[in-house]
Order: structure tokens, then C-alpha cells, then sequence
């Protein structure tokens, strides 16, 4: 080797990718294209979406607003669906059609602090674990399994009792259970992450701790984050409502959808309507979290949606 | 290998004596006073001080804290405040019973959910794709409470076809008494040749069976769609469909097989979930087992039960872990590194 040509530095040619149709990169937004491949998405983002509007609006779309609360109607007991009250009447006369309405309220409200609690929780003791490794991480992820081996319901229950039953104390028992999830995964993101390029980039940088968290660890684990959380607002749902038909979640004049089950569960027989419609709530809102959980999994990740 | 095991092993270990510590904290959070409930309302404060006494209820927190986990090591989990017998009795009683029960389920759970996974895979893109794929997230979208009552109205109420609660219908008990084996209805009946109860504890099953498998079913056949799709993918897959063999064969041999590992380890996960809701389910259908005796427990606020209840759910969740942890290993060796 004498002297440099000057060919050795120009760049390689770019690798001829018609051999295989490229992959189209997922996008944060779907695209119409996706749109249309993941109908299921499509169904969830829209029946979602009509939930979370109809709880917004719902003292303007219900006809007995007053129904939500601790209202007594004498006049209208157990009446059976009709064109005045929709979903019938429950056993002090009120509109189960409006009661259902304000129960999206109560749902979304206990999915929003859930998500919030446990995720905060799980993403800094994950993130932690996950970034500084060895003993912390040994540490804190045997914790993490203590709570993930413990019956979510019974330790739901056991805070339930302590402090005593109503919507919120029921969230909080919820996010109890359900931040080792987050744990675990921003755990695996974490570790995954510290191992990049860039972050070897921030390192040398003379980047501290906090800020390579913050601003290249965190950032980068979101999606994944976003996507459970999406599949976890079912979940949520589904454990919330249990709680409160075992009489450890919202009480009466709340009007909760599992709650509203238990009401009608001794009357079930003949007031039939009283158990099917905030069962079909709550079934409806399950699906709906889960069509839009699965369909973006899908969409975001390309090894398992695109094939 | 050994040396994985063995680091599996003490890890479980870490974890039961994590919960051990954690079910203490829990009932020392509980309110109500213990004592009260043991001795009735209305009982004399010396009689409160003797039970006090008796249970270690007046010492320092840190000697009862000694006090319970000595006596969970040695297998005495306390007496129970509403049966008045030793929990761990009251355990082996109803646990049996409740483990056939989700046993029964998840089989069930499997035998539905494997094949509806197996034809979402194999008609990917397609409307039959769809299809499963709805039915498996309606399943797992089913509050089990609700899905309880409904079956229970249905075939009960309406229909007649089903009955609606207990294990198997004791009037049955005076023509073909049932004799007690281990303690499980369905298994006695069995065992004993009891074919008159035997068919009435099987047509007590269907139900309860129904109400908790969904969410399983539902689980599973999306765990194996989604692991066969992936495994369909790979590299062997392709080689093996180079190499010429039948579609059926690439399916079954080649993509199904690797694919029973994630399904295994789900199974272990839905374990705890079902064994959750069986609670549900049993005290709807009025089912002999650990979930009634564990909604009773918590509506009298029956602390060592609850706590008892608590301990062996999740040593079983640990120990089912652990199982599949060594079976996967076993089956895959890139999970031991």
C-alpha cells in the first residue's frame, strides 16, 4: 500500500434492496394505509373514543341526569326498557341508561389513575434496575417479584379493607398490584437501551445519570410503554369492576358498572336489564381497549404485524 | 444446568419469604381488632387478654412478627376466626377441590384455544384470522362475574338445563352415598365407581368450568397465533419449506412444536388469574372451595384466613413458575444462559 487513491473514502454504493420489497417503517401516526390493514384498530380507536365523549358529555346526552347520583323514584321501580327510560329502571326507580352513561366516567377515571400510579412506579424502579445493573438491579427486581407472585385480587382486597371501599382507594389497590408490569418492562427497555450507540454517545459526552435516563432511556422505551399501556386500560377495567361487585370498590350512589351487576344480581330473574346492560358496558369498554392495545402492537411492530 | 437450578431454586425461596414478610405487613395494616373477633362482642376483657395471650397479641410488633413466621415455617398458619380450626386444615380441605376445578378449566381452556390459535395462524391475513381473533378478544374482555350470572340465568332459570349451584346434588346421598376419597366430589365419584354422582358432579362442572376457562381460552389461542406466526417467519421454517416438505408437516413439526414453549409459560401465568376468579365463580355457583371459603374470609374480615389464602396462592404462582422455568430450560437451552 503506497498512496491513497482517493477511492477508498468515498462512500460504499448503496446496497441494491430490489431484491425484496423494503419494509415500510411503522410510524407513530398509522397512515391511511395502515388504517386499513388493522381494521380491528379502527374499531377500537372509534368505539373508544365514543365511550370517552359520551362520558364527557354525559349530563347533556342522558335524559335524568340526576339519575347518577342518590335520586329516589317511587313511581318508576323496576320498570322494563321502554322509550322514556331506554335501559329500564333499577330498584329505586332510576335510569339505567343514564347511570350507565356516568359509569364511563368512574372507569376512565379509575384506568387514568391506575396508569398513572403503577406506571410511575414501575418506570423508576424498572428504569433504575435496568440502567445501573448489579446489585440495585438485583435488589430491586426481587422486590418487583414479590409483588408480581402475589394475587393482584387479594392484595386489592387487603387495601380495600384498610382503607375503606370506595372508587379511588380501589384504584390505588389496583396500581399496588400493577406496577411490576411496568417494572419489568422498563427494565428490559432500560437494559436494552444502555447498550445502544448513543447512549455510549451521551456517556462520553460526560452525561450524568439522571440526565441519560431522562433524556435517551426514557424517550426510547415509551412506545413500548404506550402499547401496554393501551392493552392494560382493559385489564384495569375488568379488575375495577370485580372489585366493586365484591362490595370493596364504589358504593352506592356512585354509579359504578360492576356495582350496578351486583344490584341487580338478586332480581336478575325477572328485572333482566338491571345485570345486562352495565355488564354489556363493561364488555364493550374491555373490547374496545383491547382492539386498540392489539391493533397497535400490531401496527408498531413490524415482526409481528407486517408479515 | 445444576448451577441454574439452583439459582432458580433460591430465588423462589427469596420470593416466598418476600411474601411471607409482605402478608405480615397486610395484616397488621388490616384494621379491627383480631382478638375481638376471635372472643365475639361481647366478650370480658379478660377473656379478650387471654386470647391476646394465647395468640401473642400483646407482645412487640417484631416478636409477633418472630411468632408468625416461625409458625408459617413450621405449617401453622393460626386458627380461623369463623370456622374456629386451624387454617391450614381448612386449607387442604377446600384447596383440592378448587385445584380440580381450575385444572379442569385450563384442559378445557387448552383443548379450545390451542386449535382456535392453530386456524387464526394458518388463515393470517384472512377473514378466519378475523374471526378468532375477535372470539379471542371478546373472551378475554369477559368480566367473569357477569359471565357467572348470565350462565347461570340461561341454563338455569330460563332453561332448566343446568343446575345452578353446589358440587353435586346431596339428595343423591340417599340412594348412593358418596364415600370420601380426597375430598373432591367429582374425583370420589370417580374413584369409588359412584356413577350416579359421578354424572351429577359433571353436569355441576359444566358452568363453573365455562365461566372460568374464557379468559383462558382466550389467552391461549392469542399466545399461540401470535408465537406460531412468528415461528412461521423464521429461518427453518423457510428452509424446511425449501427442502420440499408437505405444508402440514412444516406446520406441525416445524412451527407448532417450538411454539408450545411460550404457551406453556402462559399457562402458568393464566393458572393465577383463573384461581382468582374461580373465587368469583365459586361463591356465585356456590361451589365448595377455596374461593368461597376465601369470599367468607374476607366479608368476616377473618385475618389469618385471608392471609392463609393469600400465602398459598402465591407459593402455588411461585412454584408453578419455578416448574416451568426448569421445563423450559430443559426443553430450550438458550433460556439457561
Amino acid at each position: 500500500m503506497t498512496h491513497l487513491t482517493g477511492t477508498e473514502l468515498e462512500p460504499a454504493p448503496t446496497p441494491d434492496l430490489q431484491g425484496e420489497p423494503r419494509r415500510r417503517r411503522p410510524a407513530l401516526w398509522p397512515g391511511w394505509s395502515v388504517a386499513t390493514r388493522f381494521p380491528l384498530l379502527d374499531v377500537g380507536l372509534v368505539l373508544a373514543a365514543v365511550i370517552v365523549i359520551a362520558g364527557i358529555l354525559a349530563p347533556w346526552i342522558t335524559p335524568y341526569p340526576e339519575d347518577a347520583g342518590a335520586a329516589v323514584h317511587p313511581e318508576s321501580v323496576l320498570q322494563a326498557p321502554s322509550s322514556a327510560h331506554w335501559f329500564g329502571t333499577d330498584i329505586v326507580g332510576r335510569d339505567i341508561y343514564t347511570r350507565v352513561v356516568f359509569g364511563a366516567r368512574v372507569s376512565l377515571g379509575i384506568v387514568v389513575v391506575v396508569l398513572i400510579v403503577s406506571a410511575l412506579v414501575g418506570l423508576t424502579i424498572g428504569l433504575a434496575a435496568g440502567f445501573f445493573g448489579g446489585w440495585v438491579d438485583a435488589v430491586l427486581m426481587r422486590i418487583t417479584d414479590v409483588f408480581l407472585a402475589f394475587p393482584a385480587m387479594l392484595l386489592a382486597v387487603a387495601l380495600a379493607a384498610v382503607l375503606s371501599p370506595s372508587a379511588f382507594h380501589a384504584a390505588l389497590a389496583i396500581a399496588f398490584t400493577w406496577w411490576p408490569w411496568y417494572a419489568r418492562l422498563a427494565r428490559g427497555q432500560a437494559a436494552t437501551i444502555r447498550r445502544q450507540g448513543y447512549s455510549d454517545a451521551a456517556r462520553v459526552l460526560g452525561a450524568g445519570p439522571v440526565r441519560q435516563l431522562v433524556r435517551h432511556v426514557l424517550p426510547n422505551a415509551s412506545t413500548a410503554v404506550f402499547v401496554q399501556m393501551s392493552l392494560d386500560a382493559a385489564g384495569i377495567i375488568l379488575t375495577a369492576a370485580t372489585l366493586s361487585y365484591l362490595g370493596l370498590g364504589a358504593q352506592d350512589p356512585t354509579p359504578e358498572w360492576g356495582l350496578m351487576v351486583a344490584q341487580g344480581q338478586s332480581l336478575a330473574t325477572t328485572a333482566w336489564w338491571m345485570i345486562t346492560f352495565p355488564g354489556l358496558a363493561i364488555l364493550v369498554t374491555a373490547v374496545a381497549f383491547n382492539f386498540v392495545g392489539d391493533g397497535l402492537q400490531s401496527a408498531l411492530d413490524p415482526k409481528r404485524g407486517q408479515r | 444446568m445444576t448451577r441454574y437450578i439452583a439459582s432458580r431454586v433460591l430465588q423462589a425461596l427469596g420470593v416466598v419469604v418476600g411474601v411471607v414478610i409482605l402478608t405480615f405487613v397486610i395484616a397488621r395494616l388490616i384494621p379491627g381488632d383480631a382478638a375481638v373477633a376471635y372472643a365475639g362482642r361481647r366478650a370480658t376483657p379478660e377473656q379478650l387478654a387471654a386470647v391476646r395471650e394465647q395468640f401473642g397479641l400483646d407482645g412487640p410488633v417484631w416478636q409477633q412478627f418472630v411468632t408468625y413466621v416461625s409458625g408459617v415455617a413450621r405449617g401453622d398458619l393460626g386458627i380461623s376466626l369463623h370456622t374456629k380450626e386451624p387454617v391450614l386444615s381448612d386449607l387442604l380441605r377446600v384447596f383440592p377441590t378448587t385445584l380440580v376445578l381450575v385444572a379442569i378449566a385450563l384442559l378445557f381452556a387448552a383443548i379450545i384455544g390451542i386449535p382456535l390459535g392453530i386456524i387464526a395462524a394458518r388463515s393470517h391475513g384472512r377473514i378466519g384470522d378475523l374471526i378468532t381473533k375477535v372470539i379471542a378478544i371478546l373472551m378475554v374482555s369477559m368480566p367473569v362475574f357477569w359471565l357467572a350470572i348470565l350462565l347461570q340465568i340461561i341454563f338455569f332459570s330460563r332453561l332448566g338445563w343446568l343446575p345452578a349451584a353446589s358440587a353435586y346434588d346431596t339428595k343423591l346421598d340417599a340412594t348412593s352415598p358418596l364415600y370420601t376419597v380426597i375430598g373432591v366430589p367429582v374425583v370420589d365419584a370417580l374413584l369409588t365407581g359412584n356413577w350416579v354422582i359421578f354424572r351429577s358432579t359433571l353436569q355441576h362442572l359444566i358452568l363453573p368450568v365455562i365461566a372460568i376457562a374464557a379468559y383462558p381460552i382466550g389467552a391461549v389461542a392469542m399466545v399461540t397465533r401470535g408465537s406460531l406466526l412468528e415461528n412461521l417467519g423464521d429461518e427453518h421454517v423457510r428452509m424446511v419449506r425449501a427442502l420440499g416438505f408437505s405444508e402440514r408437516s412444516v406446520f406441525g413439526r416445524f412451527a407448532l412444536r417450538p411454539s408450545l414453549n411460550p404457551i406453556l409459560a402462559l399457562l402458568a401465568l393464566v393458572f393465577a388469574y383463573a384461581l382468582t376468579n374461580s373465587f368469583i365463580v365459586e361463591s356465585v355457583f356456590n361451589w365448595p372451595g377455596l374461593g368461597s371459603y376465601a369470599v367468607k374470609s374476607i366479608q368476616t374480615l377473618d385475618v389469618p384466613a385471608i392471609l392463609g389464602v393469600t400465602l398459598i396462592v402465591a407459593v402455588m404462582y411461585v412454584l408453578l413458575n419455578l416448574v416451568v422455568d426448569l421445563v423450559q430450560a430443559v426443553i430450550d437451552p438458550r433460556v439457561r444462559s
